[in-house]
């Protein structure tokens, strides 16, 4: 009874997506569906047949997630020493936090033409904008998650001898991590919607350029295969980030299985 | 610890008065504690006991008085005290034994974290998260943390209130075989008149944040809870508390008590 019931649980929310793939299938074989509008799955996994035994397919996959690895990363660490500084640091709130509201309203993406001129077409021109729409989210949710940190578990921690270093360690950072990670989770979004604008508008390599050249030759198979690329790396990213925060707040009852 | 010291109060607290905002929470405190006291405090709820103990270990800053330790005088924390709070305040993201040893060197952890955790009936909860205990466990994590540490001023705020009746005898065991065993200073928070009388040997009153009874208690430890001078003594500490003033039972000892004196007038001699 019971382990029909886990099963039933966990085979329940695939059943509409195969439902849909199977009768999208099943409309295009039977050509109710026209192939210059939507091409079938099955045509859209030879088309990733094919570009897999050319190569190219893993060489823009490839170049598409270093883009956003980097980017990620550059923009997150600097957005989390940020937040962390102006976190604990009276001053360097001061300093730093009204700017950095600022600047937060322009939209990153407004940036394209301006990010073009500086740095053409070039890698540097995808990684800085991918770095800029992650330190946002980043910044805020690690300076708020410090700030909101329990005083009273501080003030407990000094009575217990914790200063400095291992007071940041065991009881500030701890505290703050929840709100890192709502932070993290939100900015592997946006990195990858940079990305795919990014790459879209201007790029001589990566998933988006193969979507523009494959759009030029009506090749729409391709075209349909770099959409579900990078739902698929969205999807798998935030899946590692998800995975993370299990394993670090499991002393949290909300991500107690 | 010179000899000095011993005749030097460990902790002095010299007309200590507390201010949260317009309110005033704690007035005019006068008192002594010598090493090898043990000193209990009831009182009604939000009479200031809490205060009283933040006060002690340094966490308040305080608007008139000045407080003493081994005569010198209190600027910051007081590092020979280490307080158990009212609210448990366990660390959420580490497991049991972690959070007992928080703060101690590392050599002597392993050992001293078992057997303590032993001794507050926790050993086999040691790697489970605070989350997952209940609210009487936590506050024996608490408890375990604060006398790990063997302070020379401990500070035990309502460190019982949330046990049943035989765990809490249990624990009280624990406070008083502890303390004995190196005698230090200590301020316990309690609720339980005869949990003051079985373990102190001096119960103070606070009321409307003064000192309204200061009554040593001169009994042999382990205490005969069932004795008739147990019993008096818990008779008249509770009639205070309901204001039965039938019994003469104010003792003071610090000075400045006086105004006190005044206002317990009708119970008669000092
Ligand atoms: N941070 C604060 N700000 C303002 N008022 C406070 C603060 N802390 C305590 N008080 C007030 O000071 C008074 C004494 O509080 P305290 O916590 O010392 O009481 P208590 O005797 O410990 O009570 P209980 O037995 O319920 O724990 C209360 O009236 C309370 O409202
Ligand atoms: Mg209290």
């Amino acid at each position: 009874m019971k382990k029909k019931n886990t099963f039933v649980k966990k085979a329940a929310p695939w059943t509409i997506p195969l439902l849909i793939i199977f009768s999208w299938q099943g409309l295009s074989s039977l050509d109710l569906i026209s192939e210059r509008f939507l091409s079938s799955p099955a045509a859209i996994l030879s088309a990733a047949y094919e570009l897999t035994a050319d190569g190219s397919l893993l060489r823009d996959v490839a170049v598409s997630l270093r883009r956003v690895l980097w980017g990620f990363f550059i923009g997150g660490s600097i957005g989390f020493l940020f937040g962390l500084f102006n976190g604990i640091s009276k001053l360097s709130e001061a300093l730093f936090d009204s700017t950095i509201q600022m600047v937060r309203n322009i939209p990153h993406l407004a940036l394209i033409p301006l990010v073009i001129l500086w740095f053409g077409i070039d890698e540097a021109a995808k990684i800085f904008l991918v770095a800029l729409g992650t330190f946002f989210p980043i910044y805020i949710n690690t300076y708020h998650g410090i700030r909101n940190v329990d005083a009273s578990l501080v003030e407990m921690a000094r009575v217990y001898e914790l200063k400095g270093f291992a007071l940041f360690r065991h009881v500030i950072l701890p505290g703050a991590l929840p709100s890192i990670f709502v932070g993290l989770r939100y900015a592997i979004g946006i990195a990858w919607i940079t990305l795919i604008v990014a790459e879209t508008i201007a790029a001589g390599s990566g998933i988006g350029y193969m979507a523009m050249t494959a759009r030029e030759f009506m090749q729409l198979d391709i075209v349909l295969l770099s959409i579900i690329l990078y739902a698929l790396l969205g999807k798998l990213s935030d899946l590692i980030a998800k995975w993370c925060e299990q394993r670090f707040l499991r002393w949290n009852k909300v991500y107690q299985q | 610890m010179s000899v000095k010291n011993r005749h030097e109060p460990l902790l002095h607290l010299a007309g200590v008065g507390k201010f949260y905002g317009d309110k005033e929470v704690l007035k005019n405190i006068h008192l002594r504690i010598y090493h090898g006291e043990f000193v209990a405090v009831v009182g009604r709820s939000g009479c200031g006991k809490s205060t009283l103990l933040r006060v002690m270990a340094g966490l308040e800053s305080i608007q008139e008085g000045k407080i003493f330790v081994r005569g010198r005088e209190l600027k910051e924390r007081n590092k020979l005290a280490k307080i158990m709070f009212q609210d448990g305040r366990l660390l959420p993201w580490k497991n049991v034994a972690e959070n007992v040893g928080l703060g101690l060197k590392k050599e002597s952890q392993r050992e001293k974290i078992a057997s303590l955790l032993e001794q507050v009936g926790l050993r086999e909860h040691a790697g489970k998260w605070p989350s997952e205990l209940s609210g009487g466990q936590q506050q024996r994590v608490a408890l375990a943390r604060a006398l790990i540490h063997e302070p020379e001023l401990l500070l035990l705020d309502e460190p019982l209130g949330a046990l049943d009746a035989l765990t809490r005898l249990e624990m009280q065991d624990l406070i008083e075989n502890l303390w004995r065993k190196k005698r230090p200073g200590a301020v316990l928070v309690t609720h339980d008149v005869e949990e003051a009388v079985a373990l102190a040997t001096r119960v103070i009153l606070i009321e409307n944040g003064t000192i309204a009874m200061d009554l040593p208690v001169n009994l042999p430890y382990p205490r005969q809870r069932d004795s008739a001078v147990f019993r008096k003594l818990e008779k008249q500490i509770l009639n205070r508390i309901f204001n039965k003033p039938d019994e003469p039972v104010y003792i003071g000892r610090d000075e400045g008590n006086f105004r006190q004196r005044e206002v317990a007038g009708n119970i008669g001699r000092v």
